[in-house]
């Protein structure tokens, strides 16, 4: 038998231990069974009434009890008592024991189930997590297929005709120049990106004033070529407040600007793009470029910022953007201590990028100055309702 | 109702002392044995440490022994009331004997009464328990 602890408590079904305040028999500890249904009590009392049953007998045929008689009786009594109580004390044992696995391997069971059901979930989500970068692949794929095919196609087409001189050399050579360049500005995203993505690109933060970056590349994106085509207007909104320095890795906060007008050009038909300001606290400075644009879909907001992901309008609009530009302007943001997020009403309804900076305040450097905000800090600073123009 | 630790097997024993003494005062039909026997019973209605074959096997035969068992709960009341239950019957059938009313109805009760010591010791089945717990439900003490 199995060797089982001692419950040390009442039975409180049992009436007479309840009365007695204590187990009767030690194996009365381990039992659950009410007084009634007690086999040692119908021995006693199955007992008493024989005794009393077999010496009155004996006294009415004999006219007498004999001491032999009540021996007797007695004898068999207390042997069969004996034998009785040591096998109830067994059978209430084991039965306990029973009990005692029988609710182990309940609990076993429950914890099983919980068990499979988390490794369920877990595969689940490794299964997800699997499928996107399925997903990725796919779309790296079909970036690098398109993005370095396409101006190698270009430029070997080139070179053939230079070679049945069909076309002059000096004609070619512009276009051959571009496809050289569209080719690095390719392998450079993809560089950055790998470079963000582990955050091994060093980031060195020193006093920017955003407002001469911003102003300088308004004046930029104003003479391209696709904005007087479409004749964009694209303005800085001057805001009420002076706009403080910020501070960031000042190159790669003005390539994160540019980017994210670019986009505002490439994917706005008609209207205007525009750029204003806003104070978060005391601490940030936030950065909104806003378009009147194509907008992003419900659907596409949620890959917005993922690698390779490109919106459906994207496509039509600018056939040939890798994916990369909205990613690494996240990641480069982030690493200065700021957060980006895009708000839109939907599809073709313009859209409104927005990034936030940490504000100069005699920062050092990055190990040096003030730490980085956290992600719950940055959390409440795009969570706030009133802001600062 | 106040409890105490008690060992079983030292109660077991002091039971089986006073049924072979008991048995052995209706063998050679002897009264004063059976007085003896009601005497040291009496002294336990006061106190357990007044039980001396209890205390005897506690203290001395219990050393001597290699498994030791746990005590195990009781209520006082519940002791005191079983050695005078025991000690009170005895007492009657030695008066009657004594007295020389139904001699041998009284041995036969005697040898009746020790039976029974013998079936609280060796079968755990005590009658005088069992009377104690009616009258403590009946009295609601």
């Amino acid at each position: 038998m199995p060797k089982i602890e001692k419950p040390d408590c009442i039975n409180k079904n049992c009436w007479l231990a309840k009365t007695l305040n204590h187990s009767p028999y030690s194996r009365c500890q381990y039992c659950e069974l009410k007084f009634q249904q007690c086999l040692f009590l119908h021995y006693q009392i199955i007992s008493l009434i024989l005794i009393t049953f077999f010496l009155a007998l004996f006294f009415v045929v004999e006219g007498k009890i004999s001491e032999l008689v009540i021996i007797c009786i007695f004898t068999l009594v207390i042997v069969y008592g004996y034998f009785l109580n040591k096998s109830t004390d067994k059978i209430i044992k084991a039965n306990f024991a029973q009990r005692e696995a029988k609710l182990a391997l309940e609990k076993l069971t429950e914890k099983l189930e919980e068990r499979v059901d988390e490794q369920t979930k877990d595969i689940g989500e490794k299964n997800k997590y699997l499928q996107e970068l399925l997903n990725m692949k796919t779309d790296f794929l079909r970036v690098v297929n398109h993005q370095l095919n396409t101006p190698l196609a270009v430029m070997k087409g080139y070179f053939s005709m230079m070679e049945e001189g069909s076309y002059p050399p000096d004609k070619a050579r512009p276009a051959i120049k571009g496809g050289l360049e569209r080719i690095s500005s390719t392998v450079s995203d993809f560089w950055d990106a790998y470079e963000l993505e582990g955050e091994r690109m060093k980031m060195e933060p020193k006093k920017t004033d955003i407002a001469e970056i911003v102003n300088a590349l308004i004046a930029e994106k104003q003479n391209l070529q696709l904005a007087r085509e479409r004749k964009l207007k694209i303005e800085v909104q001057k805001p009420e407040f002076e706009i403080p320095l910020a501070w960031c890795d000042c190159k790669k906060t003005a390539h994160v600007i540019s980017n994210l007008l670019d986009n505002a050009v490439y994917y706005t038909r008609q209207g205007s793009v525009t750029v204003f300001y806003e104070l978060i606290g005391k601490n940030y400075l936030k950065v909104n470029i806003k378009d009147t644009g194509s907008g992003v879909s419900d659907q596409d907001k949620k890959k917005l910022f993922q690698k390779f992901s490109r919106g459906k309008n994207a496509t039509d609009l600018r056939p040939d953007g890798s994916g990369l530009g909205l990613f690494i302007a996240k990641k480069i943001i982030e690493g200065n201590g700021g957060e980006m997020v895009c708000v839109s009403a939907g599809a073709n309804k313009g859209s409104t990028f927005s990034f936030t900076l940490p504000i100069y305040k005699n920062q050092k450097s990055t190990s040096e100055g003030e730490k980085p905000a956290t992600r719950e800090e940055k959390i409440v600073i795009f969570g706030k309702p009133s802001r600062q123009k | 109702m106040q409890q105490c630790q008690i060992h079983d097997d030292s109660l077991k024993f002091s039971r089986a002392a006073y049924g072979i003494l008991v048995l052995i005062a209706v063998l050679i039909h002897n009264q004063w044995l059976v007085l003896a026997a009601s005497l040291l019973m009496a002294f336990g209605i006061f106190s357990l440490k007044l039980n001396i074959p209890y205390q005897f096997h506690a203290l001395v035969i219990k050393k001597f022994q290699k498994e030791k068992l746990a005590p195990i709960q009781k209520e006082s009341a519940e002791l005191n009331f079983v050695s005078g239950m025991t000690a009170g019957l005895l007492l009657v059938g030695f008066l009657l004997i004594y007295f020389g009313k139904f001699v041998d109805f009284a041995w036969i009760y005697i040898l009746i009464v020790d039976l029974l010591i013998f079936l609280a010791c060796f079968v755990g089945f005590c009658v005088a328990t069992l009377m104690y717990v009616f009258f403590k439900k009946i009295f609601k003490i």
